[in-house]
């Protein structure tokens, strides 16, 4: 006993005094932005070594680019990516025979119909021929009648699509079915990326795909991440600020893609049971851990409306969200309340729970 | 005698004497300590961090001057004490520093920036000290 | 020989004693400036000299140990030239000594060395911390106080054992 309490004040003293130096291992920012997906994508790691932030980045946007060329319908390379778009030969194919996917687009595609089932049908990613028709995919929008909305619902029911995982198959059953995985996308992309930035050793990073937004880990500091929430009517502007770690943000509004008919704004954020817009809410925000179910989450959230969707949201495990409808008041779950703060701008009513 | 009831006697007895010895006491009262300084840390740290990203400047325990910082222009300001020493602030968005002092060790200035709420940089020959107060809104990626 | 103690009896053994004590405990204050203590302003430190402290109250008595703190403080500033740091170290260190003291002369046969030692080392830091509040003539200080608290019981801790080996192995002796 007497030897071992020498021995150990003896340590304590000069593990004390040798600590002081370990603070030197500096973190150094590595951060870098490319168009892809339609949109700015933006990482930023943490690495106390140069390369492997670098590689880091890289492989990140290696990511992007894979679900990018998995999912997009409407390539502007088109002869590169027709050959591997998943997304392309699933709905030429509709109506025809089974495709054989990548295991991404199965996981997206399992993932998509889990939710659209869950929600009742108010996200659904065959929802292809009614962006179409109002032209949101190739930038020729226009406000289509109703009797075309309605003829072109019958080809919109994701019970109709047919999933063999064991053949690693998708197969839409009605000819003029497609998928349009503008809804998911992004999410998956992010949170691929954000597995890769953990397998290359990264604990501090920030991914944001044209809104879409990961923490991973915390800040160098240790403090966690602060992402703002955009007001929707004011592009320059934040409602609210929230602070997480090791969390997905991801928001929805009817400022992203809309245009203008009569003073009438349209935005892409259509109902599926009724071929049109949504009208309850402006903008919805979903805080999960997962990037993919945030990205697919707001759609139907925005679609049920601020009362439903709440109700929606508290049926699932950890996910937060924030709505914010037409009339101007914020609603939001009550497992954000410690993360969440208001920027008390742009003249919102929150509304308390309680 | 039977192997159980022997245990339970000297269980008891090993309870009555920790009972009685204050060695325990002390030790509990060490514990509470730290819960107790939890408490506190946490309650001044609530205090510290109201409103806007504030910069106060004190001069011999009185407040000089409070700046916004989360609205600032970049800004120097000499502060002179009574015996005619001096301490030069200077302001960023988001920050200050003391960045001249005429006292001997110079400490204030080794400090360097300052942005973080309740953080100090203190010149004590010259009964001068900078507290950061309030809550940053800085963020560090929107979503939309 | 008789234990006596007191001004009668500084003799030159107690006087070589009280020096060397104030010599060790002069190089450990000056030692423990290298450690930080993350987010503590400059000057709280954790209280390494406790350990020489804390022998002289047990083999020289209160009374010594007090002046020996005392001595060892002004030193230390000397060597190290922040008059600053020196508020700091005689604040802690003679709040720490006399609590020690007291418990060690009325509560020695009921209480371990090792917990007095962390006793004195809370003390010690509170003391410190004080100062830093009333310098800066502001509450916010105090954010540190968890960190600070687990770090001066810590120290004690291994003070505290560290005294009594030491005691030991000087064959548990009074001058």
């Amino acid at each position: 006993m007497k030897r071992w309490s020498l021995v150990i004040s003896l340590l304590f003293v000069i593990f004390a005094c040798s600590g002081c130096r370990l603070k030197s291992a500096q973190l150094k920012e590595f951060t870098d932005e490319k168009f892809l997906m339609d949109t700015l994508i933006q990482v930023t790691v943490y690495s106390d070594d140069e390369q492997r932030g670098k590689e880091a980045l890289d492989k990140a946007f290696a990511e992007f680019e894979r679900i990018n060329n998995l999912t997009d319908r409407f390539p502007k390379d088109e002869e590169n990516t027709a050959a591997s778009s998943d997304v392309i030969r699933i709905n030429e194919n509709a109506g025809i025979k089974p495709v054989q996917v990548s295991t991404d687009t199965l996981n997206i595609v399992q993932r998509s119909l889990y939710y659209a089932q869950l929600s009742g049908g108010s996200f659904d990613i065959t929802i292809g021929p009614i962006m179409d028709l109002w032209g949101f995919g190739k930038n020729e929008q226009h406000v289509p009648s109703d009797d075309q909305i309605k003829k072109t619902l019958s080809l919109v029911d994701y019970r109709k699509v047919i999933v063999d995982p064991d053949n690693g198959t998708v197969y839409l059953q009605k000819p003029g079915m497609s998928l349009d995985f503008g809804g998911v996308a992004k999410g998956y992309a992010t949170e691929e990326a954000a597995k890769v930035l953990r397998e290359s050793g990264i604990k501090h990073a920030l991914i944001n795909a044209g809104g879409n937004v990961y923490a991973l880990g915390t800040k160098p500091d240790g403090s966690p991440w602060r992402v703002g929430v955009r007001d929707p009517r004011n592009e320059n502007g934040l409602i609210a600020v929230l602070s997480v770690k090791d969390t997905s943000v991801v928001t929805s509004g009817d400022y992203e893609r809309y245009f203008e008919e009569r003073g009438v704004r349209y935005s892409h954020l259509i109902d599926p049971s009724t071929g049109k817009q949504a009208r309850d809410l402006m903008q919805t925000t979903v805080v999960t851990e997962s990037s993919t179910d945030a990205d697919i989450l707001n759609k139907p959230l925005f679609v049920l409306g601020h009362q439903r969707g709440m109700s929606f949201t508290k049926s699932l495990q950890g996910v937060g969200a924030i709505f914010v409808s037409a009339d101007k008041q914020v609603t939001f779950t009550d497992n954000l309340t410690n993360q969440l703060e208001f920027t008390g701008n742009g003249d919102y009513q929150i509304i308390d729970q309680k | 005698m039977p192997a159980s009831s022997t245990n339970i006697i000297v269980k008891n007895d090993c309870l009555v004497r920790s009972m009685k010895n204050p060695n325990y006491y002390i030790i509990a009262g060490l514990l509470s300590l730290v819960l107790i300084s939890f408490g506190v840390s946490h309650l001044v740290q609530r205090q510290m961090t109201e409103g806007d990203l504030r910069l106060e400047i004190y001069t011999d325990g009185q407040l000089y001057r409070k700046i916004n910082l989360s609205e600032a222009s970049a800004e120097e300001i000499r502060v002179p004490t009574k015996d005619g020493h001096y301490n030069v602030v200077e302001i960023e968005k988001g920050r200050a520093r003391v960045k001249k002092s005429d006292c001997p060790d110079q400490i204030c200035v080794k400090t360097g920036w300052i942005s973080q709420p309740g953080h100090i940089a203190v010149c004590v020959p010259n009964k001068f000290n900078i507290v950061v107060k309030g809550k940053s809104n800085k963020v560090d990626t929107i979503s939309y | 020989m008789p234990k006596k103690r007191g001004f009668d009896t500084y003799n030159t053994r107690r006087i070589t004693y009280i020096s060397l004590f104030v010599a060790m405990a002069t190089v450990l204050n000056i030692l423990e400036r290298t450690i930080v203590i993350p987010g503590a302003s400059p000057g709280i430190k954790l209280g390494l000299a406790n350990i020489m402290t804390l022998l002289s109250i047990m083999m020289l008595g209160g009374r010594d140990a007090i002046i020996i703190v005392a001595v060892r403080c002004f030193l230390g500033a000397l060597a190290g030239g922040n008059p600053i740091s020196f508020l700091f170290s005689i604040t802690g260190g003679l709040l720490s000594v006399l609590v020690m003291v007291i418990m060690w002369k009325y509560l020695n046969k009921y209480i371990s060395i090792v917990n007095i030692s962390m006793v004195g080392a809370v003390f010690h830091n509170i003391g410190q911390l004080f100062v830093a509040s009333l310098i800066v003539h502001d509450f916010s200080v105090y954010v540190i106080l968890p960190i600070l608290m687990i770090s001066a019981i810590t120290t004690g801790y291994f003070v505290g054992i560290a005294t009594k080996q030491l005691y030991k192995s000087l064959g548990n002796r009074i001058i």
